[in-house]
């Protein structure tokens, strides 16, 4: 296991890994689901999870959506953080603690107030928290199980359709694009989006294929637990995943894919290399 | 054994390893228990086996008389807008009874104080007064994005069904709230 990190892998590392957070900031800002943009939201939705019920009982997804300002404060907190994780060397351990911790709350209130528990941003969260340690040992050690976690995302999806027997039978994903489609196709029923959906609803075979595809292709990341030697491969394959689900199922996973990067060797790419070494500032 | 990441955080760094291993049993604890306590969440990714209904719910928005493209919203949004008409639905058809009552009743009745339950429900469930409060906050959530001063809003719920050709056809549609703020 490699417990030393250039000083440049590790720049490399925080600089994608923040700006991808800022893209993803950008996309939420757009969405209007940022803090100051639901506005005060009637419904909750906690559902049978122990750290909503707590954080709900604390008030805390209130703090950044039921008042006048905070809400603003807190959106220009989490971006004033992201930026500052990336280019300020000072102090960088204490912005990186108060990103996570922000973030946290972030996730959890939009949840609570979205009527549906979304997992897309859990990589961000558990990526974050590698940078609270300086390069080293320990760093290394929390980067290399975030991305054990990140394998364990995908084998974990194709194990449970295996044990469940999903993946065995004919009509399942066709059934499952039945109910995922019918908002759509109910706006929506001529178009070339739509004819491909009603193809795979009709020949249950064909969309059975493309379930078999997307398990073996989660399943292959089972292979990382043993070497990192097609890591490049299996981030392609994330990657391919992502556009799979989001033509075939209409579903957004590209915040999660953040995690990916655990799969790159920012060393062996020369076009992610930056040019000058950092300077460090204790 | 000795090649494993763990076995040689172990031999390295203590604490991390007792980090670790607290995450390993909490993620396979609540996976055990079928629930989820964030950030120990469930990675199945429609694992469980879908059956073909018969009818499948569908909404229709419409902002003041013109219908609200859903496809025109980014996913976050779209989750949300149709997250939350959904939810709102749900406690409709069940009289603005929260369902999560039971789950706080088996679990706290008895065994806290009455005045601490009244704040679990009042915390955590949806009723009818914070249901009153939705239409509005829905109009004026989708009147925000359309950066249009809009004053009434309706949400329409469709059972819709598949013909033999995948084409849905509208078995009933009922008006799950409307609300005219002139």
């Amino acid at each position: 296991m490699k417990t030393e990190t250039s000083l440049t892998n590790y720049e490399m590392r925080v600089r994608y890994f923040y700006i991808a957070v800022i893209v993803i900031l950008f996309f939420h800002f757009f969405a209007n689901v940022l803090f100051s943009e639901i506005g005060r939201p009637a419904l909750v939705n906690p559902s049978i999870d122990n750290f909503y019920w707590v954080f709900q009982y604390l008030g805390l997804h209130q703090l950044f959506t039921h008042s006048v300002f905070l809400p603003a404060i807190g959106d220009m907190a989490i971006a004033t953080l992201t930026l500052l994780c990336v280019f300020s060397n000072s102090y960088r351990t204490i912005w990186t603690v108060l990103f996570t911790i922000l973030f946290c709350i972030y996730i959890v209130t939009f949840n609570t107030f979205s009527g549906h528990h979304f997992h897309g941003l859990v990589g961000v969260l558990f990526l974050s928290v590698a940078f609270w340690f300086k390069p080293g040992a320990r760093y290394e050690r929390v980067w290399e199980a975030a991305r054990y976690y990140f394998l364990f995302i995908f084998s974990s999806a194709a194990i449970w359709k295996i044990a469940r027997g999903s993946v065995f039978v004919n009509d399942q994903f066709s059934n499952i694009l039945k109910s995922q489609h019918a908002q759509y196709l109910f706006q929506y029923s001529d178009g070339m989006v739509a004819s491909v959906y009603r193809f795979l609803i009709l020949n249950s075979s064909a969309s059975h294929l493309l379930l078999i595809a997307a398990v073996l292709l989660q399943l292959s990341f089972i292979i990382g637990f043993f070497t990192k030697k097609h890591d490049h491969k299996l981030f392609l394959l994330a990657i391919l995943f992502s556009f799979f689900n989001f033509f075939v199922m209409h579903i957004f996973s590209f915040e999660l894919m953040v995690m990916g990067i655990t799969l790159l060797d920012f060393e062996n790419i020369s076009f992610l290399k930056l040019e000058k070494e950092p300077v460090y500032s204790n | 054994m000795k090649n494993t990441f763990l076995y040689k955080v172990w031999k390295n760094d203590k604490l991390l390893f007792g980090l670790f291993s607290l995450f390993i049993f909490f993620q396979v604890y609540f996976t055990y228990k079928g629930v989820e306590s964030f950030p120990f969440v469930h990675w199945g990714m429609y694992s469980k086996v879908f059956t073909a209904n018969e009818n499948y719910t569908v909404y229709t928005l419409k902002i003041d008389t013109e219908t609200v493209c859903f496809e025109k919203f980014l996913d976050p949004q779209k989750g949300m807008i149709l997250g939350t008409i959904s939810k709102y639905d749900a406690l409709k058809k069940a009289q603005f009874y929260d369902s999560l009552n039971v789950v706080i009743d088996s679990r706290f009745k008895g065994k806290v104080s009455e005045e601490k339950l009244v704040k679990l429900r009042n915390t955590l469930t949806n009723d009818s007064a914070k249901a009153s409060r939705y239409p509005a906050w829905l109009l004026g959530y989708v009147a925000d994005m359309r950066l249009i001063n809009n004053s009434s809003i309706s949400v329409l719920k469709h059972q819709v069904s598949y013909d033999k050709n995948a084409r849905l056809t509208t078995q009933s549609t009922d008006t799950l709230f409307n609300l005219n703020e002139n």
